[in-house]
């Protein structure tokens, strides 16, 4: 099939609609590295084994992830014209019992966790699955499940429901409709539609995302090209990886957007090289779209053409800087530049490049089709729409989660993470990856915020969220931390590949018991010169693990000072 | 380049060629490549070139002390064949920018990156030698070395740190740190830090317990 214009999507949408709520049921296996590296694999094949020898007619899906992270691997069951059940923490032994239920139609109890009867979907209003009847009864439902009812799912609203490698279950979901709206409208339009949304840009600068476009729209060159960064080089982040694993569409219809917004004919997306189900999943993506006719010539019936192009990474923390990840892609080693000129004048091959985060790409398509004001209505006065988290650490329900700008740390935390196990106390919390700074529990009135959490001395980065209860030893965090940027410095510029390395050596003194009181004075002395003279990102952030917990966590420092 | 002829190379022999006129200064190459092309040419009469038939080449012609230079290099050339490498450059195309796809795609069909195969990168895509050397070294994607039998990468994430990753780390590190058939790596977050701490062996990643039973199997 092969769309021509905009109406053709509707046939499109029909036959996704049919793999979606097929007459038999259809049984969902999240199949995502998070939920592999937890045996849903093994888990698959049992049940794909199990139903063949049973001869049970059955459509089994691999899905991506579910965001239910701490009861991987998931598995969802959908019988016609009935409620769809999430079942959780299925091992191999699970799966006879699993299908024991199938062959009966009924509900497998012990590992069931959620029903869903109806959800309500961005994009295309509520979908309704069944109404439920005695089986269902006890279950909850995802407005009244802990985990998953202060969530507000924008970005993730396809993650697990459909199947990643088939475009036609996207577009089942409302997907590439905004790309048919978007190319309805004049460019500056679009352009001014994402400004007045408040998007800002989702890789850890939170740089309005409009000005950037238009900025690069206005270069007085013929040939730009648009790069989506899925680098997410951060320990202890893997919401991304996640994401692109399940919804890839989301991702590249955003850029087919920027594309014609910006006027640009190529984009390049860079993926991390561990990533690799993220990236036999995104090539997939691609290839689906261009066969549909949503990438290539005359997309549409449009004038647009845009080709994507994939580029793996070579495995260094530097590449998400966006100059290095520019000399990255053009072949050479990943080393900053000194800005500016900025890429958006002068970025990959010497033209404009418009350079953003495989989130903030993600946001496009709701813009387009809710409108800039309802978006705006998300969030907090400095910061809108909604943000992806990966929730990590010491914490009971750890998961990929989406919540609205400006909800409190707190009910991140205890609310939807459930708190900490084993009845431990909150020590503190890391956001935005090693860049970031640690804040300590007692500040209660901190949110999922830009700005507030810059004033407390941290970031929101790209939104990663570690969670450290009593045991954990900050001193020994910040060697954590020091020693990876010491390892992951360039080398290019003085102050970080000396400093830092300076600053690891304090911090082992400090450790063994050798340092003073004057080391921690002199600590935050060294700071200064690396976060004002450093040329990017990754040396003025590097002293920020080391001031943040001296600030706020000086007794585990005094502690090892004899 | 001028070729009075395409030779049939067989085994290494073609890998012993470039690597024996990548001595030779850059500017006089294509002068050498032609008149040693010439001789091997002619050695091998109609048939295949061997790789006895360049080795002794180089001990007839080649005066010290470039002779041992080259000789001493042919040892290092390892197992396999040069015309992937050619196969490769040829899909990707021979330009700076698809370096990084071409040494990718060497590193998934060898294993590793082997020096000569830099030697050929670098000559096809007349990119510097030094340039090219810069650029597999940078990143640690690449691997120069030969792997072993099996590869455990132990992620060195912040979720997995603050979950005792260490605990198991020294465990792997005491048991397998002087085990030939088993090579460690110290790897950024693989992205499974909900179940942390992960380790990934020969490319599937095992958590918890998992993890333990599966290094069992190796020791």
């Amino acid at each position: 099939m092969k769309l021509k214009k905009a109406d053709d999507l509707a046939q499109a949408q029909e036959k996704g609609k049919q793999q979606l709520f097929p007459a038999t049921v259809r049984i969902n296996v999240g199949t995502a590295s998070c939920c592999r590296a937890k045996g849903a694999t093994i888990v698959l094949n049992a049940l794909k084994y199990g139903l063949r020898s049973r001869g049970i007619e059955a459509q089994v899906v691999e899905t991506g992830c579910t965001g239910f992270c701490f009861m991987e691997p998931t598995v969802e069951i959908q019988y016609p014209g009935k409620p769809k059940v999430l079942y959780g923490n299925i091992t191999e032994a699970d799966v006879p019992p699993l299908i024991d239920a199938v062959a009966q139609g009924t509900v497998y109890q012990d590992r069931a966790v959620l029903c869903v009867e109806q959800e309500e979907h961005v994009l295309c209003g509520t979908i309704t699955y069944g109404g439920a009847d005695e089986h269902y009864r006890a279950l909850p439902n995802p407005a009244s499940h802990d985990f998953s009812k202060h969530q507000q799912k924008v970005i993730l609203r396809n993650t697990g429901s459909i199947n990643p490698t088939d475009i036609y279950e996207y577009i089942a979901r409302g997907g590439y409709q905004a790309l048919a709206k978007a190319l309805t409208m004049e460019p500056d339009f679009i352009i001014d539609e994402v400004t007045k949304a408040g998007l800002r840009g989702r890789g850890g600068g939170g740089f309005p995302t409009g000005i950037k476009w238009k900025s690069c729209r206005d270069a007085q060159v013929k040939e730009k090209y648009l790069i989506c960064n899925v680098s997410e080089g951060e320990p202890g982040i893997g919401m991304h990886r996640s994401f692109l694993e399940s919804d890839p569409h989301s991702v590249l219809e955003g850029l087919i957007i920027g594309g014609y917004a910006i006027g640009a004919q190529t984009a390049y997306v860079y993926i991390r090289d561990n990533y690799r189900v993220a990236l036999q999943r995104f090539s997939q993506a691609v290839n689906d779209a261009t066969e549909l006719g949503l990438l290539g010539n005359k997309i549409l019936g449009s004038s647009l053409s845009f080709q994507v192009k994939i580029k793996e990474g070579g495995g260094r923390f530097v590449c998400g800087e966006e100059t290095a990840l520019i000399a990255c892609i053009e072949g050479r080693i990943g080393e900053p530049r000194q800005r500016p000129p900025f890429p958006t004048q002068h970025g990959l091959f010497g033209k404009p490049t418009c350079i953003n985060n495989v989130e903030t790409w993600a946001n496009i398509p709701v813009i387009i089709m809710k409108g800039s004001s309802w978006y705006n209505a998300i969030g907090s006065a400095g910061s809108k729409g909604t943000k992806v988290i990966s929730l990590v650490g010491n914490i009971n329900r750890p998961g990929m989660i989406e919540v609205p700008m400006g909800t409190s740390l707190y009910d991140v935390i205890y609310s939807i993470g459930g708190g900490i196990p084993n009845g431990k106390n909150l020590k503190g919390v890391q956001t935005g990856g090693p860049s970031g700074g640690v804040l300590p529990a007692e500040i209660k009135n901190l949110s999922v915020d830009y700005d507030v959490l810059k004033n407390a001395g941290s970031m929101l980065g790209s939104g990663g969220m570690v969670i450290m209860d009593e045991d954990a030893d900050m001193v020994k965090i910040a060697r954590y931390f020091t020693d990876f940027f010491e390892q992951e410095s360039c080398g290019k510029c003085v102050p970080c590949r000396e400093g830092v390395s300076r600053m690891r050596k304090m911090l082992d003194e400090i450790m063994a018991g050798y340092g003073s009181k004057n080391y921690l004075e002199e600590l935050q002395l060294l700071a200064k010169p690396i976060m004002s003279a450093s040329a990017c990102a990754l040396g003025k952030t590097a002293p920020i693990p080391i001031i943040s917990t001296i600030k706020y966590f000086k007794d585990d420092y005094l502690k090892y000072i004899p | 380049m001028t070729e009075t002829a395409t030779p049939r190379w067989s085994g290494k022999s073609q890998a012993m060629f470039e690597t024996m006129l990548g001595e030779v200064p850059e500017a006089m190459r294509p002068v050498f490549r032609e008149k040693l092309m010439a001789i091997i040419l002619q050695k091998a009469g109609n048939g295949e070139v061997t790789e006895q038939q360049v080795t002794a080449v180089v001990q007839e012609i080649v005066p010290e002390p470039f002779k041992s230079t080259i000789l001493k290099k042919f040892k290092e050339i390892g197992d396999f064949d040069i015309k992937i490498i050619d196969q490769i450059i040829q899909r990707r195309g021979a330009s700076q920018e698809s370096l990084m796809y071409i040494l990718h795609d060497i590193q998934d069909e060898i294993g590793y990156i082997p020096v000569e195969a830099l030697r050929a990168v670098s000559t096809k895509c007349t990119i510097p030698l030094s340039t090219v050397y810069n650029v597999v070294t940078f990143y640690k994607a690449f691997k120069t070395q030969k792997p072993a039998q099996h590869t455990i990468k132990i992620c060195c994430g912040t979720a997995c740190a603050l979950k005792d990753t260490h605990g198991l780390q020294h465990e792997i590190e005491s048991k397998f740190g002087h085990a030939a058939t088993v090579r460690l790596e110290k790897t950024l977050c693989f992205g499974c830090c909900d179940c942390a701490p992960a380790i990934e062996v020969d490319g599937t990643v095992y958590t918890g317990d998992a993890a333990r039973a599966k290094i069992e199997t190796l020791a």
